[in-house]
């Protein structure tokens, strides 16, 4: 039996599920091995649940059940586009090499197809909510933009032409 | 019987809490920094480049509509009058050590995309697989910036 929000999901639309903006006992079952799968749907039922199409003209997939989902007609635009860490202007910021160091991700290559990952800092994540945001982070962490991230996720705007 | 399982439970809830709120959850309560009020200038929420037109992005993986049973994304680097440089994989997480993956390089003068495919393993009945995409963009000044993005997909 499927689960809404954790295994059904709009075709060709990305999700995001903002917990932080729910109650603390959910952003706690989300963090929750397991069990996070059961915050998904109440995440739904709350309106934290937000669905933008992978690009413009892409339609939503009539049988899909859209109750209490946030449906955006357009794709994220480049300031949701940066903040979700897919989007950055490349700098030459000096980052601290401990920062550097500590979040870049290495990689040992087994053949072809197989490879392995390591951080320096252990960067295993138990739930699908944390993966992402940790990943987020990190991105933000190597681009020098953390503190920037942190102001837009508070609502307020800044430049970076300076 | 009952209460060592409840005990690791909640260690292992404890652990998982602990190791992803040490950084800062959108919306959560942030330390109160006064940001500077030249960084408080105006509204970017449709600017099309940050900064100095120099920019990298990496694009939704997706099912591929040209390729059947293919995962497919696209990532881009953009600089004016400048070499670019961009090196995109895509791997899927099925045992989280051993992914399988495949890596991409390319290089270009103003502006370059490359395009990163994966056989799609998903069958019917199995929940989504985790795609996930990480970039490297690199200009001929020097300057870089990684992006990435996860995405959970059934083809």
């Amino acid at each position: 039996m499927e689960i809404r929000g954790w295994d059904d999901y709009p075709r060709d639309f990305q999700t995001d599920f903002n917990f932080d903006k729910g109650p603390k006992w959910l952003l706690a079952l989300a963090h929750t091995p397991y069990l996070e799968k059961f915050a998904y749907p109440k995440a739904i039922n709350l309106g934290l649940a937000e669905a933008w199409p992978r690009a413009n003209g892409v339609i939503l997939d009539p049988t899909f059940n859209k109750e209490r989902w946030i449906i955006h007609d357009n794709p994220k635009n480049d300031l949701e586009k940066w903040i979700e860490g897919s989007l950055a202007h490349l700098h030459t910021k000096k980052i601290n090499p401990f920062v550097r160091f500590s979040f870049s991700r290495r990689s040992f290559k087994i053949n072809d197809r197989k490879i392995v990952f390591w951080h320096v800092l252990p960067r295993f994540t138990l739930t699908r909510y944390g993966a992402k945001m940790r990943m987020r982070h990190d991105i933000h962490r190597l681009n020098g933009t953390f503190r920037e991230y942190k102001q837009a996720l508070r609502g307020e705007h800044f430049d970076f032409s300076e | 019987m009952r209460r060592p399982r409840i005990i690791i439970l909640i260690i292992i809830t404890f652990i998982a809490f602990c190791a992803n709120s040490y950084a800062l959850q959108p919306g959560s309560s942030a330390p109160k920094k006064k940001a500077s009020p030249a960084l408080l200038n105006g509204n970017f929420g449709d600017k099309i480049s940050f900064g100095n037109g120099c920019d990298g992005r990496t694009d939704i993986p997706h099912e591929s509509h040209h390729v059947p049973l293919t995962v497919n994304v696209t990532a881009l680097t953009e600089c004016l009058n400048r070499e670019v440089f961009i090196t995109t994989t895509i791997s899927r997480h099925g045992w989280w050590i051993f992914p399988d993956t495949k890596s991409v390089s390319a290089q270009g003068y103003q502006k370059v995309t490359v395009n990163v495919a994966l056989p799609c393993k998903w069958k019917k009945g199995q929940p989504p697989i985790l795609y996930v995409v990480k970039s490297m963009h690199r200009d001929s000044a020097g300057a870089q910036a990684p992006t990435g993005r996860s995405e959970l997909i059934r083809c």
